[in-house]
């Protein structure tokens, strides 16, 4: 993967689920996208990004999850979010406009 | 000398010697008595004056050729010869003994003066004639005449005396030479039969030349010169001294029969005649042959001389030839060596190339900027060999901010070593980006070095330092022990440790645990910096450990320097030394900077200092990850848009005072309005993050200064 995170993927009772562990930031957002692209099954009706191991994630990280989105929806696709509350990151994603248009949650389940 | 004696010694024990000696004696007396009967009978005037006196010859030849012990054969036939013509016994006793010491004289004289009876050097033919001839025949002739003219009572001394003289002088001149020759035809090389037979013609023509110059009244005697010359051009003392001799006699015979040119002359005028001719036969011959004789000798002597030389050219040149063609060989063995030297050394150098590139590439050339953490290394190659050790060590970035620390030894020099090095170099690497856990890396190590062909055993110790929780995290592979200097606790650290790599069938890797503090130094080195000749593994350490304890070391690299100073071996490094030194900067209490280049590569680095930093201050986790992000934004702006595609730098700077984290973000390109960047999220976090925010932007660069009210204390 990259130097700083790393993408698994694995489905959960009818879920894909994509877990990013490490840093996201300007340098390997494009490839942690390309690498959630390539695990997450076309054939799952529901993508879960998992950000609970995630350390740092910046606008570019954000940004990345917008397009990313954006392209699950074309192909009918839902993304989600897992942040739990008390995540560094839950500040930044609230200061965008994120979980109005991707769904957040604290929790896998 | 001896040689000499031993002979004499020898002729004397043999009696059949003694007898031919006593022969000799006899027939040179016998030959004594005979000339002397033949000069009695050449008398001028009744048994009174004889012109040629050939008995003073046969003695002096006889004295010369056979030795001086002939004289009582001489002595015995001169009484013979003189007692039927003397008055008495007395005066025949005295004239024999005149007879007798002329010629011994004459021999001894001679042989005194080096005379060589071959007659082949003027200065022979000059002493004979001089010496041999007209010196000493005046003894006879004095001791004679005196006893003549005593014994008879006539007048007329001078007269008998020249008479005598000329005789005995002409005895010898006349027939020493031709006594003396004889001998040469059986020392000197023999004569083939043309020459025979031009000795005989010349012989033949003399006698006949002679007989009718003789007999007829015109004076034509010298006719017989070019005859003589002849002899001694063509056949030297052989041909010319029996030819003057026969002129001699003939012309002597002559006289004394008052035939031809000598007839009706008055005795005086008959003496000088014949004298005048026999001295003039006599010199010319020998004189003639000795001058020839010279000339072959000299002749014979620079042939020789030539031929010899010419002999030591071609051996020299022949000598010369075959040094030469040895040199050639020499230089061809050597050429062909220097090409083989020259291609050895070619490979040498070329390996040697190849594991010097190898080593650029395989030791970091410069250490990894992690603000927050000092790190120095060093490497010393082995002062021989080829300046490649498989001494290694690395320093890996890790995600998470993690630090992988690596140093691994290979035993051997050169270019496998190096090899087998680069292999397991990157091998850590892969494993350790895969999984950072020292056990994990070490044990797919282990299954690596049990899978490689690696004749080589591997020590290596690997580190895992988190910036985050302080601690280092270690697998030791049969390595010297890491050193961790701290003013509290400066000790080895000997945990994880187990065999080196692939020894054992089955890696079995613990991993041991240790808090580095801010401020405290790991050490990590191979075994050339402990090893000493004549010194234990245990006493190296200590040496290290002492080294390090002795001062303060606020500088890394000094400390590098320091030991590598103080602990080998001087002069002479014996196996190559790899070190590399880790120390976490103490944060807490005090102003965070940070100057690094604006690449995005630095992003990672400065938000983990800075987390460091935050956390070490007490900020709390939450209040820390905001800050972080505020950070990262204002610093992937100043990366991403001040400086274009040129580099630049990147400067931050965080302060805590009075519950408030002061951050700010310094670079000196050009700040772009959001609006023009597109978006503006960045922008929106950083503000959205942060209590204020202020941006300063000229051309000189633009500063951002973001404040943010944090909680200190909460462990959470």
């Amino acid at each position: 993967m990259t130097a700083y995170a790393e993408v698994d993927a694995w489905t959960s009772k009818g879920v894909q689920v994509v877990r990013i562990s490490g840093e996201v930031d300007l340098t390997n957002a494009v490839e942690v996208r390309d690498a959630i692209s390539h695990v997450a099954s076309v054939d799952e009706a529901v993508i879960v990004v998992d950000l609970t191991e995630t350390a740092y994630l910046d606008s570019s990280g954000i940004a990345m999850l917008f397009r990313l989105a954006e392209r699950l929806t074309q192909s009918r696709q839902e993304l989600r979010i897992v942040v739990p509350p008390d995540s560094p990151l839950r500040a930044a994603l609230e200061l965008t406009d994120l979980p109005q248009t991707i769904p957040v949650q604290h929790t896998l389940e | 000398m001896a040689g000499h004696t031993g002979v004499r010694a020898l002729r004397l024990r043999v009696p059949g010697d003694l007898g031919r000696t006593a022969a000799a004696v006899v027939l040179v007396g016998a030959a004594y008595y005979l000339g002397a009967r033949l000069g009695l009978s050449l008398s001028l005037v009744e048994r009174n004056v004889t012109p040629l006196w050939p008995p003073s010859g046969i003695a002096l030849a006889a004295f010369l050729i056979l030795g001086r012990k002939m004289w009582p054969g001489v002595a015995l036939a001169a009484l013979a010869v003189n007692l039927p013509i003397s008055t008495g016994p007395v005066p025949a006793l005295l004239t024999a003994v005149g007879n007798t010491l002329a010629p011994l004289v004459a021999a001894i004289v001679l042989e005194r003066i080096g005379f060589r009876r071959q007659l082949d050097r003027l200065r022979d033919a000059l002493a004979i004639v001089f010496l041999g001839a007209l010196a000493s025949m005046t003894i006879s002739a004095t001791i004679g005449a005196v006893t003549l003219t005593v014994s008879k009572g006539t007048h007329g001394l001078a007269g008998a005396w020249v008479v005598w003289w000329t005789g005995d002088a002409m005895g010898v001149l006349a027939v020493a030479p031709f006594l003396l020759c004889i001998p040469l035809f059986w020392e000197l090389e023999p004569w083939p039969a043309a020459r025979w037979l031009e000795a005989g013609v010349i012989l033949a023509l003399t006698i006949v030349l002679m007989w009718w110059t003789t007999r007829t009244d015109v004076p034509l005697l010298f006719l017989v010169l070019p005859l003589l010359g002849w002899a001694a051009w063509r056949l030297q003392l052989r041909g010319a001294a029996p030819a003057a001799l026969i002129a001699s006699l003939i012309a002597t015979w002559s006289a004394t029969h008052d035939l031809g040119p000598f007839r009706g002359k008055s005795l005086l005028g008959q003496m000088l005649s014949l004298q005048a001719f026999d001295a003039t036969v006599a010199l010319t011959s020998f004189f003639l042959a000795a001058l020839v004789t010279e000339r072959m000798g000299f002749a014979r002597a620079l042939m020789a001389a030539a031929a010899d030389l010419e002999e030591r050219v071609k051996d020299r040149t022949a000598e010369l030839k075959t040094t030469n063609d040895q040199l050639r060989r020499e230089i061809d063995q050597r050429h062909e060596t220097q090409q083989q030297l020259t291609r050895e050394e070619a490979k040498t150098r070329r390996e040697h190339q190849i594991a010097e590139t190898l080593q650029r590439n395989l030791l970091p050339d410069r250490m990894p900027d992690i603000p927050g953490l000092v790190v120095a290394a060093r490497y010393v190659p082995a002062t021989a060999d080829l300046h490649v050790g498989g001494d290694w060590y690395d320093v890996i970035q890790l995600r998470d901010g993690l630090i992988g620390l690596v140093i691994g030894d290979v035993a051997g020099h050169g270019l496998q070593a190096a090899a087998a090095m680069a292999q397991l170099r990157m091998a850590v690497r892969a494993y350790a980006v895969h999984d950072p856990a020292p056990a994990a890396v070490m044990r797919k190590l282990h299954r690596l070095a049990r899978e490689l062909p690696m004749a080589e055993m591997v020590t290596l110790l690997y580190v895992l330092y988190d910036p985050d929780t302080g601690t280092v995290r270690f697998t030791n592979a049969g390595h010297p022990p890491a050193l961790l200097i701290d003013n509290e606790s400066t000790q080895y650290l000997d945990g994880g440790l187990a065999p080196p790599l692939g020894v054992l069938a089955h890696g079995d890797y613990a991993e041991a645990t240790q808090r580095l503090r801010p401020g405290a130094t790991l050490l990590l080195y191979t075994d050339g910096l402990v090893e000493k000749r004549a010194l234990s593994i245990q006493d190296g350490l200590d040496r290290l450990l002492a080294a390090v304890s002795d001062a303060e070391w606020p500088d890394l690299d000094a400390l590098c320097d320091h030991l590598l100073s103080s602990l080998p071996e001087t002069g002479k490094v014996a196996d190559d030394i790899a070190l590399v030194a880790l120390r976490p900067l103490a944060l807490a209490g005090m102003p965070l900077s940070l100057d690094v280049p604006a690449d995005a590569r630095m992003l990672f680095q400065v938000r983990h200092a800075l987390r460091r930093w935050l956390r070490e201050s007490g900020v709390n986790a939450r209040d820390a990850g905001e800050i972080a992000i505020a950070c990262g934004e204002a610093c992937s702006n100043v990366v991403r848009h001040a400086y274009g595609a040129s580099p630049g730098d990147l400067h931050v700077e965080a302060l805590l005072v009075d519950g408030s984290v002061q951050l700010t973000v310094r670079d000196h390109g050009r700040w772009r309005r959001p609006a023009d960047r597109g978006g503006g999220l960045g922008l929106t976090l950083i503000n959205g993050l942060s209590d204020s925010v202020d941006i300063d932007s000229d051309t000189a660069g633009t500063t951002v200064l973001i404040r943010r009210n944090v909680v200190v204390g909460d462990e959470k």
